[in-house]
């Protein structure tokens, strides 16, 4: 069994083609975002504003490093009136997310930039500056922290002309810290679709 | 597979795509959520979990708004919309089925006392920013200055609003002890929001939100 593995592994390994200098592909795109689990329950609008910015520096047939960072901003405006254990509140609630991801990234590419359709997968990591805004008529609670941060990614590498099409989804997870509204620390969860253009350098 | 070659920059893909991408962010950078002056209101009600509200039947409400003034400052909050805020309260009462006391004496004393508090405050702070300014020209001879720079000379200015806060008290005159100065307060609802709005707009926003805070109140009333 392991025979047949590793022959396998070697096979598809070898039928990759080799690039033909060292090089990279950066790229910029527009990024929006869908918040997940408990983030959904502070906003559940979808998010239109965000930007990416991308480097993965080619070092082998299939696998690439670089970095990403970015800004994702999520926001909604709220009418409900909040009921508490012995009373309630009315008024226009605003509630804001913005997030800047810095992360590093390994990435697995499934088929080479030379072929008509090059998908890769890529596991980033990182830290996540958050700021969290919650404003209730005049009164506004403003709190920021800095997070660690994982978001795994599937995209794919669309050859048009001389550079490339990228499409992409994310997971992103930041883990729990800082001091936010309502006490404690908290984790955010985001789910981001980019499309944007790349650039090689090969 | 057939390799392809990646060449020189395409003169027209890149540009347009990278138009595309940047028309998108500078489109969605900014999110308008519609606030207008009455949306900064906010209105607030809080009780006693443990007082029976169908208890009482009666009350009695001085016929004046108590303004809140810090010491040593002069009270300029205006009375014009004192009027309209007794008669307001009076109307939600009323509604709720609880009889009006105007003269109070030891044989017919009211269950409740309704007391109504009023106060300002200005907000005010300081901005600054950095403006920009165009590069020197280009002089024969000298190098040229391209691009943008800033002064070391930021533009300052001040800003303020004022807001004003009502608070209407309900107190159970029973549980209650003038003599040591005790008040069993069972009730409290409050507003607040900006003003240096039109009156018409100010009267308007204290009906409703006067009406909002008696709306976020279910468990009052005398029935």
């Amino acid at each position: 069994m392991k025979k047949i593995v590793s022959t396998l592994a070697a096979a598809l390994l070898l039928s990759l083609p080799i690039y033909a200098q060292p090089g990279g592909i950066g790229g910029i795109a527009y990024s929006t975002g869908q918040t997940a689990w408990d983030t959904r329950d502070f906003i559940q609008d979808y998010s239109w504003r965000g930007v990416a910015v991308e480097y993965k520096h080619i070092t082998s047939q299939v696998f690439s490093y670089g970095f990403q960072f970015g800004w994702n901003n999520f926001g909604q405006r709220v009418d409900d009136v909040v009921v508490l254990e012995n009373g309630a509140i009315s008024g226009t609630q605003i509630r804001k997310l913005g997030v800047i991801p810095i992360l590093v990234s390994l990435n697995y590419h499934a088929a080479s930039l030379y072929s008509e359709i090059s998908p890769y997968l890529t596991l980033n990591v990182g830290t996540y500056y958050v700021r969290e805004q919650y404003q209730l008529g005049i009164f506004v609670s403003d709190r920021r922290a800095w997070h660690l941060a994982l978001a795994p990614e599937i995209g794919v590498y669309i050859p048009v002309n001389d550079a490339y099409l990228q499409l992409a989804v994310k997971l992103n997870h930041a883990f729990a810290a800082g001091d936010y509204f309502g006490g404690g620390s908290k984790e955010f969860s985001f789910l981001t679709i980019n499309i944007g253009v790349a650039f090689p350098t090969f | 597979m057939k390799n392809k070659k990646i060449g020189a920059t395409s003169m027209l893909t890149l540009p347009v795509l990278a138009l595309f991408i940047v028309g998108l962010l500078t489109t969605s950078c900014y999110k308008d959520y519609g606030m207008e002056t009455k949306d900064y209101d906010v209105v607030t009600a809080f009780y006693d979990t443990d007082a029976d509200f169908s208890a009482y039947t009666t009350y009695f409400m001085p016929d004046t708004v108590l303004h809140i003034v810090k010491e040593g400052e002069e009270d300029n909050i205006t009375r014009k919309y004192d009027q309209q805020i007794l008669d307001q309260v009076d109307v939600n009462m009323e509604t709720l089925g609880y009889q009006k006391i105007t003269t109070p004496s030891e044989d017919i004393k009211p269950d409740l006392f309704m007391v109504i508090l009023a106060t300002t405050t200005k907000h005010s702070y300081i901005w600054y920013d950095y403006p920009w300014y165009p590069g020197y020209p280009i002089y024969p001879g000298y190098p040229s200055y391209p691009g943008w720079w800033y002064p070391w000379y930021p533009v300052w200015g001040t800003s303020s609003y004022s807001t004003g806060t009502l608070v209407i008290v309900m107190v159970d005159a029973k549980q209650s002890d003038p003599d040591k100065e005790k008040y069993k307060a069972v009730w409290s609802g409050a507003v607040n929001g900006l003003l240096g709005d039109s009156e018409a707009s100010i009267r308007h926003r204290l009906t409703s939100a006067i009406n909002e805070t008696f709306l976020l109140s279910p468990y009052l009333g005398a029935e």
